[in-house]
């Protein structure tokens, strides 16, 4: 029973890795953009819909929602009006630009809600728990679990069933190519930008109820969330699943028979991946670089 | 210039930092002294970074395995000596480095950066978890003064002039380090790998050595942090202390051997300054490295340009390296 238990936490904290990484990942595997700032989107994320649901659980969806689109919007922003002079330079500086919105976006959140923990309790119709075996678990999270799979879905159907997908995937291949075919690139770029920021925003909206957001967050997630796109394959679209279950996992079990070294054996485990595969478990080798 | 004025320069230099404690408050010293250690941090990391072109987000493992391996000789092992337990630490720090480099260099770019970010997390989540050893968050406190023999550098006065020494060596140390063939290599093989390897270069061996000499000169400087402050805790090995050499190598110019110092300077200047004004320092450094993105070069670079011009010479600084 504990064993099912621990396997249940698991997949929930996969499940908010999942929602976390997979827009990061989507991003750099069409854009090559590498994020930095994509914990400090879901931090903003979880503080706009903190504001919009007005800390009533019954708008938590409002909020949620809220989340999702002031995201979208940011993320264009940030892509048309910042990281689209970059992408002829080296990797550095993009890194460097979004360290930077890392910095100001932690002081912004001071600025506006002040430093204090914020978080918000479960929302109907998931306030309650469920019975497992002989165990009570949180419904919320198994409606953290249903999102994330639907969200695993829609992403796949729109990726590898529709035109627009098929674009992006042509796009994240060869960029003069999909050009030459007569795509706008750039407005796929802001389009895929903003759908990766939004699913930021998601998971630290959906995180609320389960943990206390403060302006440290940013940092704390957007660590996470690059394990996790490592470990399962940077650019790798089921990469992010495979790596946020095996961390869920990981981390679920370690808290239980490690506590002190938990956090260690997911940097070793990632360092091992690494050298074992650099490209991640369900990474491509990169070709022509050395 | 040549060589008989940069050493002209360099001893006018270290003559004004060395007068310090006479004419400057106690808070001057304290700033002096805080921003020798970081000039001597960020400058071992700009090896790696402005002659290597390899990315770190995992300098402060280093930095800290620096400053706890004097914090545990001097508490555990019951070593009083200044010399011989930073003789220790930088020992340690580059044994880390080896066992880290093995690994991280066999990497490229992205994976390198992310690597050595999960290794000096590794080693952060050990300095904030592994009680028994460090603590945890309570850090090892209550270190004596830095003494050698019957000197006492007790006074902040004489401790800094002590760090200003160890930054001088350190600096000695890499500036030689980049101007001999092995640093020329290391430029090369920054600038095209494949060619470099074509010449018969050992690509990965010269990034690993590279990699021990930088992080045996950060253990060095968190040998002084150590000292300086009496104590460590986990904070200095954190990934926001990597990122502050990014910040200084960058703010100062990563592009020149002396921009990292400067950065150092820079930085802690900037950060007093705007403290008193607004509590946001770090939103008001987010922008400064944003706007540094655009322009870069740093401030080093910066006045190199503006030489330049004024000299009827208009000229970017964007990449090269002038040692």
């Amino acid at each position: 029973m504990a064993l099912v238990l621990q396997v249940l936490n698991g997949l929930t904290f996969a499940s908010f890795l999942f929602l976390l990484s997979t827009g990061l990942n989507l991003i750099f595997g069409v854009m090559r953009i590498v994020n930095f700032a994509h914990g400090s989107l879901a931090m903003l994320g979880a503080y706009v819909a903190f504001a919009a649901a007005g800390g009533v659980t019954g708008r938590f969806w409002v909020g949620t929602l809220a989340a999702l689109a002031v995201l979208a919007a940011l993320g264009i922003a940030l892509e048309r009006g910042l990281l689209r002079f970059l992408y002829a330079r080296e990797e550095l500086y993009q890194i460097l630009l979004t360290y930077g919105l890392v910095l100001v976006s932690e002081d912004a959140v001071k600025l506006i809600w002040g430093r204090d923990y914020k978080s918000l309790s479960f929302p109907p119709p998931f306030a309650g728990p469920v019975q497992v075996g002989s165990a009570l678990f949180p419904s919320y999270y198994l409606a953290l679990m249903a999102i994330a799979a639907a969200v695993a879905v829609l992403l796949w159907v729109v990726l590898y069933r529709t035109r627009v997908g098929a674009v992006i995937r042509a796009a994240s291949a060869d960029r003069e190519m999909t050009e030459a075919l007569g795509y706008s690139v750039p407005a796929l770029g802001a389009a895929v930008f903003a759908a990766g920021s939004a699913l930021a925003g998601l998971a630290g909206a959906l995180i609320l109820p389960i943990q206390t957001v403060s302006p440290g967050f940013a940092v704390e997630v957007v660590i996470e969330a690059f394990i996790v796109v490592v470990v399962g394959g940077l650019g790798s679209i089921w990469g992010a699943l495979v790596g946020a279950v095996f961390i869920g996992l990981l981390r679920s079990f370690g808290i239980a028979y490690f506590p002190v070294f938990e956090l260690a054996l997911v940097y070793l485990t990632m360092a091992v991946i690494l050298i074992v595969r650099p490209w991640g478990l369900l990474g491509v080798p990169p070709v022509g670089r050395n | 210039m040549g060589r008989a004025v940069q050493v002209g320069l360099g001893a006018a230099t270290l003559a004004i930092l060395w007068l310090v404690p006479a004419f400057g408050s106690a808070y001057a010293v304290q700033l002096a002294t805080e921003a020798a250690i970081l000039a001597l941090y960020a400058t071992s990391f700009n090896l790696l970074l402005g002659y290597g072109g390899m990315l770190s987000l995992g300098h402060a493992a280093f930095y800290g395995v620096g400053g706890y391996a004097v914090a545990l000789l001097v508490k555990k092992a019951g070593l009083a000596s200044f010399l011989g337990t930073t003789a220790l630490a930088a020992l340690a720090a580059a044994l880390a480095g080896l066992v880290i480099g093995f690994f991280v260099v066999r990497l490229s770019q992205v994976y390198f950066t992310m690597l050595t970010l999960a290794f000096g997390q590794m080693l952060y989540a050990l300095a904030a978890r592994w009680y028994s050893l460090t603590n945890g968050d309570t850090g090892i406190v209550g270190l004596p003064a830095a003494s050698i023999g019957p000197l006492s550098f007790a006074s902040p006065g004489a401790f800094y002039r002590l760090t200003l020494v160890v930054l001088a060596a350190g600096l000695y140390v890499l500036w030689r380090v980049v101007n001999s063939p092995f640093g020329l290599a290391l430029r090369a093989i920054r600038e095209n790998p494949k060619r470099t390897a074509f010449l018969g270069v050992e690509i990965r061996r010269h990034q690993l050595a590279a990699f021990v000499i930088a992080a045996a000169i950060a253990g060095v400087a968190g040998a002084m942090r150590t000292w300086y402050q009496h104590s460590v805790f986990p904070t200095v090995v954190h990934w926001g202390q990597s990122a502050d050499a990014v910040a200084v190598a960058i703010l100062g110019g990563h592009g020149s051997f002396l921009g990292p110092a400067v950065g150092a300077l820079v930085y802690l200047g900037l950060q007093t300054y705007i403290r008193r004004i607004w509590e946001y320092w770090s939103l008001t450094l987010g922008l400064i490295l944003i706007v540094l993105v655009f322009f870069p070069g740093g401030v080093t670079g910066g006045l190199a340009a503006l030489a330049e011009r004024l000299a009827g010479r208009g000229a970017s600084h964007d990449r090269p390296v002038r040692a």
